[in-house]
């Protein structure tokens, strides 16, 4: 079967025939939107050829060739795997998340294909298109793609120490077997072919996932603090992309790509063929639409091999966040930082708060605060009880100025109760939750109160279960900026540095730019445009984009007897 | 004068014009002459009776007439539970209570079975008859084991009837009776060649008997009392049963019945304890006191979800919950002194509560009840502050109604009742949003210069203005439309400064225990206190007074009474 055959027939599959996928999961994964998308990550992977010395210069890798993102054709994506004797209560939405599946490469035994993309300036690229255009077969080639990134979505466990940071293939009898020029992508695409795959550090016949016992060390001893006049606790009633500010910040939204889009690289007959086989219904944005790029690769797993369709940004000095630098917008950025915007706190006390999120996501329908369809999914699936998380805010001996104070994040067991508009029932006890995949993600931070403002000291590296579709946010240098209102709520925001491509990957669904309005590749130059923060000081491009999640919680008690 | 008439209790008060505040001879003291003298005059006269010193002989008193009772919905299910199995499902809908003089106890003399009822009845004895014959039950009841089920089998039956028939009539079904579940068993077990259908017939026409669905009492002549009548020894043990544990005899006290030996005070004695140390007693003392404190009248309470967001059925439910469990443990478990239940910090919370009372609970599992002591500035203190009692008012779902939380405490706590207000009174001026008035004392000064109001409301208002620190479901506030609440006023020539002061006040005025006395006793013979009863009622909460204000001794003292089982001749009916 030629690439382009292969390729024809990945709009029409469902690609849910995979033994991974019970019935459950099925349901599961087509309510999330996933159908037509497949296991991928944007991200690094690496790529070894023999004969042809790549330029990543140190690490794992060192020589090998990377690659920007990737995806496996013939692998539906994995929203979480079972074992054979599992049920999707066990591992599935509501079930335990404590697990790391295996690989999420195709099965040993048959042929099959990896796309991969290249940033057009990656030295490695010349020797690969030549291989393309050879069409050269070799007797093997070497790939490796990060165990984490490639993980299902739902798992939040951390990885194991006898699992390895990166999976590794044996691809053999491959060839290069299609690689369309598109002359305005800052990427190129490949594809590679393959008559058959090794695993080479993860038995083929091991088990789907691997449950992750923690031990009593591994958890963090965040205690609640004896109730007294001097703690303060919350629930959280909303913990969304803090991605609204007004009515006015938005000129122009952002859209979803349109049918022509998708005919875009066909012929005038391939895309008659195409128009005669959808009939009336059109082009289905879960399973065609993200496959619209040349050779209808896909440009949502891919999203720098076409032309940026540009990103509606938002027009606003002000935004939700935390000045994550120290920066107040005068005068240079400092050191270690790529340029960005000083916003204006909403409250209009502090310069200098960054969220370049914001700047990418403030016109992206999905995540515009209470509005945003992504955020109110999420949202709505808190408030059901999916995870509560508990704000604790103790050591308060002055409420508007006091030099110490610790603020917790606990999780509970319990579920939030609501009164009869549907709203957090305010005052409401909570027992902490000794279970794993919640214990695990408490967070203790030192801080302080400053004219009322509640702002912490930051936390290098930060894991959340948010328990939401994409329920582990990774950030680093963490930090929150409360404050307790009038009526004894608590506002504000938790801002960090995250991974942008990690933020692209939960984004990478065709299915998710119709529902959100975006454009994949759009959003995927946009993050990399705005990325602010983890600048690398030998390429000089930030690895990380400055967020901010709003906050905001209604008093509640934590059980010191639980 | 009386000590009491002096001690300013309310009747006295009323009586002797101090309410009036010199006012005699205007159109407002005729008012208030008239509300004393329609709804207080039982709580006065019964006040001015003095009392007997403790250990003198129990007053005689003339019995009534034997009372007939139409089983409540809770009692037919306790019945059918107690009797048979507490999975069984008793379906249908019951008749409505009537309560009557302030108890439904009272109303379910006169109550009847409707036609729509007596459907329902037939349906639901049906359905418990079919449970209870069901293959897997029906062995645990039958002393045979057909192999062969196809024919009437006689013995087995009779077997069953007298004894599950003595258990539903709570009395040995006589001969019609039993021939009547006979002959029914028998038709059917030819029609459908089933006996243990046939026997599902049978039963049904037990729980559709009168005598299962009321409690008809007997009287026989007193043989201790010459000329005088008494309750007959099965109707005596149903009385004692219902009034313990709301539910009917069991065997035990059937038998004590049978024997006659229920007459005989140790005896009775000995059944008291036994029952009092039973777990259906605490089933029958929150009966008594849903009854009692009109807890019935929570189901289908509503408030106006959009000024009061936290109140939900849930909230309703526990908010019941709540003050039986802390009646049913200062009273039972802690045995504590009745007034002390106004005065007493301890309850119980869950969750629910806890977020209306601003406090944590540290309950281990979800749901769970958890005893809890309010705390200096936790703003409680006794039953009155609960929100059973804030928020039972039916007739106002948004906002406090100072008025009806007199009215109810006067009814309620203290048997004094008040009368209904003219039929043409214009409420819009005091029930309207719009008014600019921001409190309820404000808006209720109205009241004061209206002659026809004022009578009343000067009876009850004072007590419910003092709640006003808490709104229609019990949340606890300082203002009312920005305007601080003034809880302060007097009750008899007392002060108190807010509802918690009050309280004391309340638990200190006699009309409290008093009452509580004279509605056990009401509630156990199914009749109203008369007038001609004073004198017993007097020796009867001397006794309370002696034991503390001890809910069980109360009950002793009324169930072994003469006054208990004292009956008119069945064909006797005095007004």
């Amino acid at each position: 079967m030629s690439s382009q055959q292969k390729f024809q027939s990945h709009g029409e599959r469902d690609g849910f025939e995979h033994t991974v996928f019970k019935k459950a999961a099925l349901v599961l994964a087509m309510t999330m939107g996933c159908a037509g998308a497949a296991s991928a990550y944007v991200g690094d992977s690496f790529l070894e050829i023999p004969g042809i010395s790549g330029h990543v210069p140190e690490g794992p890798f060192d020589g090998w060739i990377r690659s920007e993102a990737h995806y496996w054709p013939e692998v539906p994506i994995r929203v979480f795997v079972m074992d054979d004797d599992a049920d999707a209560s066990e591992v599935g939405f509501a079930g335990n998340r404590m697990t790391f599946g295996g690989p999420g490469a195709p099965k040993e035994g048959k042929d099959s294909s990896l796309v991969i993309s290249l940033r057009k300036d990656n030295p490695d690229l010349d020797q690969l298109m030549t291989l393309c255009r050879d069409n050269t077969v070799l007797p093997e080639m070497a790939y490796a793609e990060s165990s984490e990134a490639s993980r299902p979505i739902l798992e939040v466990a951390p990885r194991p120490d006898n699992l390895p940071e990166y999976w590794q293939y044996k691809l053999k009898d491959a060839a290069i077997s299609d690689c369309p020029v598109v002359d305005e992508a800052p990427e190129q695409a490949l594809v590679i072919s393959f008559a058959d795959i090794e695993w080479l550090n993860y038995a083929a016949d091991g088990p789907k996932l691997n449950r992750v016992d923690l031990r009593s060390e591994d958890f963090p001893k965040v205690e609640p603090a004896p109730q007294s006049p001097g703690t303060k606790a919350f629930v959280v009633s909303w913990f969304g992309v803090a991605g609204y500010v007004d009515e006015t910040q938005c000129p122009v939204m952002n859209k979803k790509p349109t049918e022509d889009d998708y005919y875009a690289f066909m012929t005038k007959e391939q895309a008659d063929a195409k128009r005669e086989e959808f009939g009336e219904m059109g082009v289905d944005y879960g399973r065609h639409m993200g496959f619209r790029g040349p050779s209808e690769l896909s440009v949502v797993h891919l999203p720098g091999i076409i032309a940026d369709p540009g990103f509606s940004e938002p027009v606003s000095s002000k935004a939700h966040g935390v000045n994550l630098d120290g920066w107040n917008g005068s005068g240079e950025p400092p050191a270690g930082m790529c340029p960005q915007t000083a916003y204006t706190s909403i409250d209009g006390r502090e310069e200098g708060i960054d969220n370049q999120l914001f700047t990418v996501v403030g016109c992206f329908d999905g995540y515009r605060g209470k509005h945003g369809y992504r955020n109110q999914t999420s949202n709505a699936r808190r408030a059901d009880g999916n995870i509560t998380t508990l704000i604790e805010i103790s050591g308060i001996d002055d409420a508007q100025n006091d030099d110490d104070i610790d603020v917790k994040i606990i999780h509970s067991m319990d579920h939030p109760m609501k009164d009869s508009s549907g709203n957090y029932l305010p005052f409401s006890t909570f027992r902490p939750s000794t279970e794993p995949q919640f214990a695990y993600f408490n967070r203790q931070f030192k801080g302080r109160i400053v004219d009322g403002l509640i702002v912490t000291d930051p936390i290098p590296y930060f894991e959340l279960n948010t328990g939401l579709q994409d329920p582990l946010l990774i950030l680093k240098e963490v930090q929150l900026r409360l404050e307790i209102q009038p009526d004894e709520t608590l506002t504000g925001a938790l801002g960090g540095y995250m991974d942008w491509k990690r933020f692209m990957s939960g984004n990478r669904s065709s299915y998710s730019e119709n529902l959100f309005g975006f454009q994949a590749p759009g959003l995927y130059n946009a993050l990399r445009r705005n990325a602010d923060g983890l600048k690398d000081p030998v390429t000089g491009e930030c690895s990380g984009i400055s967020a901010a999640y709003e906050i905001e919680a209604v008093p509640a008690f934590i059980s010191s007897d639980s | 004068m009386s000590d009491k008439l002096k001690s300013g209790s309310l009747a006295g008060q009323l009586l002797a014009g101090q309410l009036l505040t010199g006012q005699e001879g205007t159109a407002k003291s005729k008012i208030v002459r008239v509300c004393a003298a329609v709804g207080l005059v039982l709580s006065a006269s019964w006040s001015l009776v003095g009392c007997e010193p403790s250990g003198v002989k129990e007053p005689s008193m003339e019995g009534y007439s034997p009372t007939v009772r139409r089983l409540d919905e809770a009692q037919y299910i306790r019945s059918i539970h107690y009797i048979f199995d507490k999975d069984i499902d008793v379906p249908g809908r019951f008749d409505p209570p009537v309560r009557e003089s302030g108890l439904m106890a009272i109303g379910s003399s006169g109550a009847v079975v409707t036609t729509a009822g007596l459907e329902q009845n037939l349906a639901r004895a049906q359905r418990v008859a079919s449970q209870v014959m069901a293959e897997e039950k029906r062995q645990e009841y039958l002393t045979c084991d057909l192999e062969n089920a196809n024919s009437f089998a006689e013995q087995c039956a009779v077997d069953f009837f007298n004894q599950y028939g003595r258990l539903l009539f709570r009395r040995p079904v006589n001969e019609v009776e039993l021939d009547i579940a006979l002959a029914a068993t028998r038709d059917a077990t030819e029609v459908y060649q089933d006996f243990y259908q046939g026997m599902e017939y049978g039963l049904v026409s037990l729980l559709i008997s009168p005598a299962f669905m009321y409690r008809i009492e007997t009287s026989e002549a007193d043989p201790d009392e010459k000329g005088q009548y008494r309750l007959d020894a099965y109707s005596l043990a149903s009385r004692i049963s219902f009034l313990l544990w709301s539910a009917p005899p069991d065997e035990e006290l059937l038998d004590i019945a049978e024997s006659g030996k229920i007459f005989d005070e140790e005896t009775l004695r000995s059944q008291f304890d036994r029952m009092v140390a039973s777990p259906r007693f605490e089933t029958g003392v929150r009966a008594f006191f849903i009854d009692n404190f009109s807890y019935d009248r929570f189901h289908g309470l509503v408030k106006d979800t959009s000024l009061f967001p936290m109140f939900s059925p849930r909230l309703r439910d526990d908010a019941q919950e709540q003050s039986l469990r802390t009646i049913v443990n200062h009273l039972i478990s802690e045995a504590g002194d009745y007034r002390e239940l106004f005065t007493t910090n301890k309850t119980f919370i869950n969750r629910n509560l806890g977020a209306l009372f601003r406090v944590p609970v540290n309950a281990t599992e979800p749901g769970e009840w958890v005893p809890h002591t309010f705390e200096e500035g936790q703003n409680r203190m006794g039953l009155l502050t609960l929100p059973a009692f804030l928020m039972l008012d039916t007739n106002h779902e948004g906002r406090s109604s100072p008025t009806i939380r007199g009215k109810v405490v006067r009814e309620q706590y203290f048997c004094q009742p008040v009368p209904s207000p003219p039929g043409d009174v214009d409420f819009e001026s005091f029930e309207s949003h719009d008014n600019p008035l921001q409190t309820a004392r404000e808006r209720l000064v109205r009241h004061n210069e209206d002659p026809v109001c004022a009578g009343c409301h000067e009876v009850t208002d004072p007590i419910g203005l003092a709640f006003e620190n808490w709104d229609a479901i019990g949340q606890y506030r300082t203002h009312e439309n920005d305007a601080l609440i003034d809880p302060a006023g007097n009750l008899e020539g007392v002060a108190f400064a807010d509802g918690i002061e009050l309280q004391q006040v309340i638990s200190e005025n006699e009309a409290l225990t008093s009452c509580l006395a004279k509605r056990v006793y009401e509630y156990g013979v199914g009749k109203p206190l008369r007038s001609r009863d004073f004198n017993w009622m007097d020796y009867t909460y001397e006794d309370f007074s002696e034991n503390n204000y001890n809910f069980v001794e109360l009950l002793r003292h009324i169930a072994m009474s003469k006054a208990f089982r004292a009956a008119m001749p069945e064909n006797i009916t005095r007004s």
